[in-house]
């Protein structure tokens, strides 16, 4: 019984700051692209749109998993809204959508800050 | 006869001295014409001369391309000087000839005179004016005293197109008075100013030089035009109007952005992030992604 205790406790310690450090991770990244696309750095826009493609193919995983707490109906939302992103991150960054792209990644941080 | 350039009425360039948002002008034939001034106006008047990276690529690729239609306003003339010359040659022959007298004679001089004029009206061609106003400059390639200097990019590189800097119908004689006079012409080398030899070889000299210069002006160009469209795109992107969508794609980007909105209200009533409890140990956790 204890143990439980003990179990849930460490739960309740962990999972808010998994939260926040996904948000954070987010958070970065979203500023880092606002700050390219505001320096019109090619170089910077690369690399940051290297590091969101990472992020979003991760969050698709992590949703294919069905073991994650999220509900059915948030994961496939998901799902989608990383479909949506990586297809704009497939093109060139001067191609691409990256105001909908930091847009949508924004809400992210917002929902896991929330 | 003057050729208008189409296009902006003041060609932008970044001087090495200058901030990378502030605009100097940079087009001339007279190497440069930012002035004191100028630089005091814009000083003074930094947010109204301030301009984004689109404009000033985009000044760039019309500076250039007004170099081009200089380089290319004076191939154009001096390809009809060559022919001019050729028949300077031959009416020099004839005039070279003691035989020839009287009418004929009068006639070979006129017809010499009139080629020479011709020389002269095709090296006016040359000039092309560019801008507006105040602003308006004019360039010929083939009788500036000056070379024509044209920024290549927005950090201060500029590129100079060498100006033949030639005399007047090429240095030649107003008169061919006698056969003497026709024998000088033809016989003096191509180092000696003022015979048709001379005026030869400058003329092949500057096809030579237009070509290399159209060349490496183009090259640039395209560079440029590709710089300005991609700063543009930039901007654009940055704008949140990357690209002119369709009804269907404006919808869809909308549909994004509320499925956006309530997913984020979704994981505010969720306990764990993105990241929490994956069994799948083929996925990282974000915060593993940047550790």
């Amino acid at each position: 019984m204890n143990k439980a205790i003990q179990l849930y406790q460490q739960t309740r310690q962990l999972t808010p700051q998994s939260k926040q450090l996904d948000a954070q991770v987010l958070a970065q990244i979203c500023f880092a692209l606002q700050r390219a696309m505001d320096s019109n750095d090619p170089f910077a826009l690369n690399q940051v749109c290297g590091d969101l493609r990472l992020v979003w193919v991760t969050i698709r995983g992590l949703m294919l998993d069905e073991q994650h707490p999220y509900p059915q109906s948030l994961k496939e939302s998901l799902l989608q809204l990383a479909e949506t992103v990586l297809n704009e991150l497939r093109q060139e960054p001067v191609d691409a959508d990256l105001s909908l792209v930091l847009q949508i990644s924004q809400e992210m941080v917002l929902g896991l800050n929330g | 006869m003057v050729s208008p350039i189409s296009g902006s009425t003041q060609a932008v360039a970044q001087t090495q001295q200058s901030t990378p948002t502030t605009a100097t002008t940079a087009v001339s034939n007279t190497a440069k014409t930012s002035s004191p001034e100028s630089s005091s106006a814009n000083a003074t008047s930094n947010k109204t001369t301030r301009s984004t990276d689109a404009e000033r690529y985009t000044a760039v690729q019309q500076n250039l391309s007004n170099s081009k239609t200089a380089i290319g306003a004076a191939s154009t003339a001096n390809k009809e000087i060559d022919t001019q010359l050729k028949q300077v040659r031959d009416i020099a022959t004839k005039l070279a000839d003691e035989k020839i007298t009287g009418k004929d004679r009068e006639k070979l001089q006129a017809d010499y005179t009139k080629a020479r004029d011709s020389i002269i009206a095709s090296q006016e061609k040359a000039t092309v004016k560019s801008g507006s106003g105040n602003n308006a400059t004019k360039t010929n390639l083939l009788t500036d005293s000056k070379n024509q200097t044209v920024s290549t990019n927005t950090r201060g590189g500029e590129l100079e197109v060498a100006s033949s800097k030639s005399a007047k119908a090429l240095g030649l004689p107003e008169k061919i008075g006698s056969a003497a006079d026709a024998k000088a012409l033809l016989s003096g080398d191509d180092k000696k100013a003022g015979s048709l030899a001379n005026a030869e070889k400058a003329t092949q000299d500057t096809t030579a030089r237009l070509k290399k210069a159209d060349e490496d002006v183009s090259k640039r160009l395209e560079t440029a035009s590709l710089a300005a469209k991609a700063a543009q795109r930039l901007e654009n992107a940055k704008a949140g109007n990357s690209r002119t969508l369709s009804a269907d794609q404006e919808e869809q980007r909308n549909q994004a952005l509320e499925q956006a909105k309530q997913a984020r209200e979704q994981i505010k009533t969720q306990f764990s992030g993105l990241s929490q409890s994956s069994a799948n140990k083929n996925v990282n956790s974000l915060s593993a992604l940047f550790s």
